[in-house]
């Protein structure tokens, strides 16, 4: 499916930007926690490039810490609201975001640095509306660019980049979604895998089917280890049966995203939310409508929080409800789709 | 604990009960909670969803689904059953239709039933004898619902209602017999886990997580049994609800109510569901009007009036309303009013649950005015006015106390506008459709005034009805003009059925029944659909009630809305009517097996169900007799014949089972019970046959003896007159032994015989009436000898032809009429009569004697018939008899009216063909038809071709004479006998003699085949070539007329043409079948058709 990347990206970068809900340390000091490391790295972050940041401790000693390997970053002095918009990033509850960090005065923010983050969250989850269906993507696309024309060394760079090729591929300019997502490759192994889930997703918006299973099989067939690529597998996984069922190829399928379901993390919504809809996509393939609504209705009732693979599911309801004499409940469907993502590409 | 981790915790127990041992179960459980980092499926979470959107077939389909898969558990899938039964049961909550209801809720108790027999050891065992309980209780509360209704009796619904409840109550016992010994289980493995441990007694002792399940079990086994104690307290109450209230019954029963909290509340008192049922008993004694009793419960809860413990602030608000019921009740208002105005803060007053506690305030405070005294002037008013403002408070918020309060106010002389109007002009959707559901719900209490109001004020108020209605109308109208895109689809579907309901309202039934296929084919499933079906079958049914001559197409519509109902939902209350509405066009229209199949689909309950019965049971009765009288080649087979006979007995005794009440009489039982005598009597059983006919209920003679004005119809009483003849002559020879009996029969048979004579009147055309009921008569007897002999019971037929014999004689033997008899009557001695006088006597005797003479003969003659085919000597001996007594009328010249002179003289030449002297038969035909006034009598030409026919069984060429005529006139040179061709020719094109033309091209063509047969000639190529012509014939006539005239004919047609293939050495096909395109033949079958 289109959308079928983006909970996997953001997962990763999620660790970046949004970091902790845990309460400011009594010491002040910026702090990073990073990933597969128990203690957090205190100090001040001095400067900052697409690959890394720099922390100079405590004892003054600078430390380099690589931009995947960030899981939590948080400042010694932070705008109200800002720990409160990454909780709410990190249940997908993009319009919170923007509300809480629209109440922010960025000229009473004084660092640069946590000013830029700010201003990235806002930029992002308009990004994540824009891309679900709520607000006007060239819109998002220009707030990002902007962001990007004020910051050009951010740490966020390559993830803005992605999103910039998502928000591409959502106006029809594809051409230019390879553009960014070139931008978007960074140096660390996974990054790969990650941008062939991005075109995949392209292909599958170009109705690229083909080519979205090519580019899907990359991530199935490299040997990547860790967590993060084998949840960049199970995307792929579930990306690739999407692909194959738009080109009539249910059955298989089937089977793989069941796989899925029974191996991902109860609590990862998005992963569920992407699994049930590529469920649902491979049983209409089959001919299967009463099989196929009981996937799009996991989605719909349990795992709703993004807006990208909520919206599809809504859509794809209207439709079979619609194809199982069901109107009533098509048009619930394509009202709930309608008050909340009035401009997704399943409202049209 | 929320319900998916009870049914989580649930699911482990089973695994302990299974096994027994708490090793497996606490494993099983580890698993599970384990499970809860990588698990695929959410059932629980996602079934309660699509039940909560109503979405019951797919959580159906879903439990389905995932009992194929792999994504849950084996413990869900075991469950699955049970699911399936909750889904049920919440389905029923939804449903709208309560016959629905009852079902869904009777298959939700099957389900659990059968969950609980097919998993003996689970744990649920005592959830689903819980469940069942409240699915009972549901049951009876529906039940009772229906005893609101008006005209139904109360009595069954009462007792339907009280075995559910008693059938509830006897799961929830099972239930906590249940959970009892799970408890038991539980506590002796908690004791065994710390005896293990070694340190039960330390208090400081570390509890292993195996013991920490445990507890919780048990907790939750608790909690169950409490449940299930209360569920038993609360039904026990619940029973009391089954009777009149104020009845001994109620009173009983609410007594046991009493106790039964009671004993709860000692038992629990230090629980809060103590105090609940603390506060039950206090409702229930004040119900009961102990009144004191009641109040002596306060001090148990009193103190919760201060908590701040919301469930036992509750117990206490509870307690409050209970205590002004009871305060009030014991004319104790001063108090009432005094703790109603302190007890509740200012925001309390606000919350809708304060609402009942103003109301109370309110009654109090208008009692205690009427009882103080005139000196308490200043008092009155100042609660007058606090009344006035607490009534007016309920009746603004728009509580469920408004109609109540509205009229209080209006008892102090209030005036109260209960609805205040939106001011100007809606100018969106949204406005306009809420003004319009307001205007509705003001017409919806006026209309209810209205049907409750007379004389003017019913008027008056029917003025404001019609007010309303237009002001409805024209809101919804503009609410249409307002919608937008974004309007609210299920607003304007609220729009589409307020006007749908308006149109037919107003008697626009066209709009309305237009609409509400809309919104049948729009929102299918939806119970606007059901209420759109209902609304335009309804208004195709007043639009089919108002149309003319011409109702096919609103027949139409009304069928096709009835059979998408019942595929809609074939257990539905619609479907139900549907099956109604179908089964009346199916009778109406004569489709016999439609009509069986409908009533078999007809729930015993259904209203008027008996004389559906009857009717159904009329219409294959007048199969069988149609399809009896073909000829033997079309005639269907015996066990064709037979089942619809039974079929008819069945349903038409069955029927009229249901007519007990005199009152409840229509003419569908009458008709039923005169068709069920001639049934029987046809079945050789006269003695059954009276027992109908004399029944004291619906028995046609007991009901024309009565005068009852539902057997006051044309033709009735003669038709039953005539069977009542048959019967008692046909009863004689079961009486051969016993002569009382005999003569009683006789003098009955008599008695008829003279009411008979009396029925006709005495005007110039009684003769003419006569004579016809002893034709009819005479057929009537023909048929029943006739299926007699079909079912080769010989004995029984000639015992009743000797009856009639019997019976014939007697009339002989009674003195013969005499004019010196009519002249003593007219008192009036013989010597003395006038010339008139003695003119008057002889005409009485001649009518007399004709009255006598042609019954006589008229049962000679039909003797004859039934016996021309198996005893030809005998019935030659009758037809002799009949022959020698119409001679006798024609030459005493007997008949008064000169058409009856025809008649006879037909009759003597049908008498001489039965002889087979068809000349003699002809003579007398061509004497009749040879006078020019007579020359066209159809009945006399189709009687002479017919003969004609007969004839040529002794000479070949009378079968041409009957199809090109004989006897020509000397004068005119044409043919006085007309034969089958002219027959034919003269009644073509008009309907009201197609089946004259129909039987004259049968017989065209079937003298054809007979001379054929019979034909002196060695060549067979002329045989052949009269044979085609006749074959040719019969297929012109079906290509012209495709219905062949009709159901009897066409089988006639089609057995001919069988018959004619046959001679002709071809293959017995019959007719071939009609090409698509040529089946436009809708008039083929009657006159009309044949101008063509």
């Amino acid at each position: 499916m289109s959308d079928c990347m983006s909970s996997v990206q953001r997962g990763f970068w999620l660790g970046i930007v949004l970091l902790s809900l845990v309460p400011p340390a009594a010491q002040a000091a910026d702090s990073v926690t990073r990933r597969g490391v128990s203690r957090s790295l205190k100090g001040d972050v001095i400067s900052q490039n697409p690959n890394s940041i720099t922390v100079r401790t405590k004892i003054g000693i600078d430390e380099e810490v690589p931009v995947n390997e960030i899981k939590v970053l948080r400042f010694d002095v932070e705008p109200d609201g800002l720990n409160a918009a990454r909780g709410k990033f990190l249940v997908s509850d993009y319009k919170q975001v923007v509300d809480i960090l629209g109440r922010v005065n960025l000229d009473d923010i004084e660092r640069v640095i946590v000013r830029q983050d700010v201003e990235y969250l806002q930029a992002i989850s308009a990004a994540r509306l824009a891309l679900g269906g709520v607000g006007s993507s060239a819109k998002a696309a220009k707030m990002m660019q902007q962001y990007m024309k004020d910051y050009p060394q951010s740490y966020h760079e390559y993830e803005a980049n992605e999103v910039l090729g998502d928000l591409a591929i959502a106006l029809g300019k594809p051409d230019k979604a390879d553009t960014f997502y070139q931008r978007a490759e960074a140096p660390w192994p996974e990054s790969r895998l990650r941008l062939a889930l991005s075109r995949g997703r392209g292909f599958m918006a170009q109705k690229k089917y083909e080519d979205a299973i090519n580019a899907y099989q990359t991530v199935l067939d490299s040997s990547e280890q860790g967590p993060l690529a084998e949840r960049f597998r199970l995307a792929a996984t579930l990306g690739k049966a999407s692909a194959m069922a738009e080109m009539g190829q249910g059955q298989q399928g089937v089977d793989d995203v069941k796989r899925v379901i029974r191996s991902a993390e109860k609590g990862d919504l998005e992963i569920h939310a992407l699994a049930y809809n590529a469920l649902g996509n491979c049983y209409l393939a089959m001919q299967q409508p009463k099989e196929a609504v009981l996937q799009y209705l996991h989605t719909d009732t349990l795992y709703f929080q993004d807006p990208r693979t909520h919206a599809e599911a809504l859509g794809r309801l209207a439709l079979v409800w619609d194809e199982l004499n069901q109107p009533d409940r098509a048009t619930r469907a394509r009202k709930t789709l309608n008050s909340r993502y009035p401009n997704s590409v399943w409202n049209k | 604990m929320s319900s998916a981790d009870q049914v989580r915790t649930a699911r482990c127990y089973r695994y302990r009960m299974c096994g027994g041992a708490v090793a497996v179960w606490l494993l099983a459980c580890f698993f599970l909670f384990v499970g809860t980092a990588f698990s695929a499926e959410e059932p629980e979470k996602f079934l309660a969803q699509l039940r909560e959107r109503g979405y019951f077939d797919t959580a159906s389909d879903y439990l389905e689904y995932i009992a194929a898969t792999d994504l849950v558990d084996a413990a869900f899938k075991e469950s699955i059953p049970f699911e399936q039964a909750v889904t049920l049961k919440e389905r029923a909550a939804r449903s709208g239709d309560r016959v629905m209801q009852e079902k869904l809720l009777s298959d939700a108790v099957a389900a659990f039933k059968e969950f609980a027999a097919t998993h003996p050891d689970s744990l649920r065992g005592a959830d689903v004898r819980m469940e069942v309980a409240n699915v009972y209780s549901i049951l009876a509360r529906l039940t009772l619902a229906q005893a609101k209704r008006e005209g139904v009796d109360r009595k069954p619904v009462e007792q339907k209602a009280a075995k559910y409840y008693a059938d509830a109550l006897s799961e929830v016992l099972q239930a906590e017999e249940m959970i009892q010994t799970q408890r038991k289980q539980v506590r002796s493995e908690i004791a065994a886990v710390r005896k293990a441990a070694g340190n039960a007694k330390d208090p400081n002792r570390k509890v292993g997580k195996k013991e920490r399940d445990l507890i919780e079990l048990r907790d939750k086994l608790r909690n169950d049994w409490i449940k299930s104690e209360y569920t038993q307290v609360t039904l026990t109450d619940r029973q009391s609800t089954v009777y009149e209230k104020g009845s001994a019954a109620w009173k009983t029963a609410t007594e046991k109510a009493v106790k039964a909290y009671e004993e709860m509340f000692f038992k629990h008192d230090v629980r809060l569901v103590g105090l609940i049922c603390r506060v039950q008993q206090m409702r229930c004694l004040t119900e009961l009007g102990r009144f004191d009793e009641a109040l002596d419960c306060l001090p148990d809860v009193t103190d919760y009036e201060e908590s701040e413990n919301a469930q036992l602030r509750k117990v206490w608000f509870d307690s409050f309303v209970v205590e002004l019921q009871a305060l009030i009740g014991k004319g104790d208002f001063q108090r009432a009013v005094q703790i109603s105005r302190t007890r509740l803060n200012k925001s309390e007053q606000r919350s809708p649950q304060a609402k009942e506690i103003l109301y109370l305030r309110a009654k109090a405070e208008l009692a205690l005015v009427e009882k103080l005294g005139p000196d308490k002037k200043k008092d009155k008013t100042r609660l007058l006015a606090d009344a006035k403002n607490v009534l007016s408070q309920l009746v603004k918020s728009r509580s469920s106390y408004e109609t109540e309060a509205a009229e209080m106010l209006a008892s102090i002389g209030v005036k109260v506008n209960q609805v205040e109007e939106e001011e100007g002009d809606p100018e969106d959707f949204d406005a306009a459709f809420r003004k319009a559901l307001t205007v509705m719900q003001r017409w919806g209490k006026l209309s209810k005034q209205v049907a409750a109001a007379k004389g003017n004020e019913k008027k008056k108020l029917e003025t404001q009805l019609t007010e309303l209605d237009a002001e409805a109308f024209n809101l919804y109208r503009l609410a249409i003009s307002l919608t937008e895109n974004d309007t609210s689809a299920e607003k304007l579907r609220g729009v589409q059925k307020g006007l749908c309901y308006l149109y037919f309202n107003r008697g626009d039934y066209l709009r309305a029944a237009v609409l509400g296929e809309y919104l049948v084919d729009r929102y299918p499933g939806t119970r606007d659909a059901t209420f759109g079906g209902n609304v335009a079958t309804n208004a195709w049914l007043k639009l089919y009630g108002e149309a003319g001559d011409e109702k096919d197409f609103e027949e139409g519509k009304i069928k096709q809305l009835a059979i998408a109902s019942i595929r809609r939902d074939a257990d539905s209350s619609q479907a139900q009517a549907a099956r109604g509405y179908l089964l009346t066009f199916a009778i109406q229209d004569g489709e016999v097996d439609a009509a069986w199949g409908y009533l078999q689909e007809m729930p015993t309950s259904t209203p008027k169900l008996n004389k559906s019965q009857i009717l159904v049971g009329q219409l294959l009765w007048n199969r069988y007799s149609r399809s009896r009288r073909l000829s033997e080649d079309a005639r269907p087979s015996a066990d064709v014949l037979n089942s619809d006979r039974d079929r008819a007995a069945e349903l038409l005794a069955a029927g009229l089972e249901g007519y007990q009440d005199p009152k409840s009489l229509d003419y569908a039982a009458v008709q039923g019970a005169y068709i069920l005598a001639m049934l029987l009597l046809g079945e050789n059983q006269p003695r059954e046959a009276i027992e109908v006919l004399e029944n004291p209920v619906y028995g046609p003679l007991t009901l024309i003896k009565a005068k009852n004005p539902v057997v006051l119809r044309p033709d009735y009483t003669a038709k039953v007159y005539r069977l009542a003849l048959r019967a008692y002559i046909g009863a004689l020879p079961l009486f051969a032994d016993d002569p009382d009996k005999q003569d009683g029969l006789v003098d009955k048979a008599f008695d008829i015989v003279s009411q008979l004579e009396k029925s006709i009147g005495d005007d110039g055309d009684a003769e003419s009436r006569l004579t016809k009921i002893y034709v009819d008569l005479g057929k009537d007897l023909e048929l029943q000898i006739q299926g007699l002999t079909d079912a080769g019971e010989d004995t029984a037929k000639r015992a009743l032809v000797d009856a009639f014999e019997m019976f014939l004689g007697q009339i002989k033997k009674s003195p013969a009429p005499t004019v010196s008899e009519e002249l003593a009557k007219m008192n009036v001695a013989k010597a003395d009569a006038t010339e008139a006088e003695m003119k008057t006597a002889k005409d009485n005797v001649a009518k007399k004697s004709y009255r006598r003479l042609i019954w006589i003969a008229e049962t000679y003659f039909t003797l004859g018939n039934s016996n021309r085919e198996s005893d030809a000597k005998l019935a030659k001996a009758h037809y002799k008899d009949a022959a020698k007594i119409y001679s006798r009328i024609l030459k005493d010249n007997l008949y008064s009216n000169p058409r009856q002179r025809t008649t006879i003289r037909l009759r003597l030449a049908e008498c001489y063909r039965g002889m087979r002297d068809y000349n003699k038969a002809l003579e007398q035909l061509v004497e009749v038809l040879a006078d020019p006034k007579k020359g066209g009598n159809l009945t006399a030409q189709l009687q002479a071709a017919e003969t004609l026919y007969a004839a040529g069984e002794k000479d070949c060429n009378d079968y041409v004479k009957s199809i090109l005529g004989d006897e020509e006139d000397e004068d005119s040179g044409k043919n006085i006998i007309w034969g089958w061709k002219k027959l034919a020719q003269q009644t073509s094109g008009n309907e009201k003699f197609a089946n004259y033309f129909f039987q004259a091209k049968l017989y065209g063509v079937r003298a054809r085949r007979m001379y054929a047969d019979c034909m002196q000639s060695d060549d067979d190529s002329k045989k052949r070539k009269l044979l085609a012509a006749a074959k040719g014939n019969l297929l012109q006539i079906y290509s012209q007329f495709p219905e062949l005239g009709g159901e009897e004919f066409k089988a006639e047609f089609e057995a001919e043409m069988k018959q004619v293939q046959a001679v002709l050495g071809e293959e017995q096909v019959g007719f071939p079948p009609r090409e698509s395109g040529d089946n436009e033949e809708p008039l083929a079958a009657s006159g009309a058709s044949v101008s063509r």
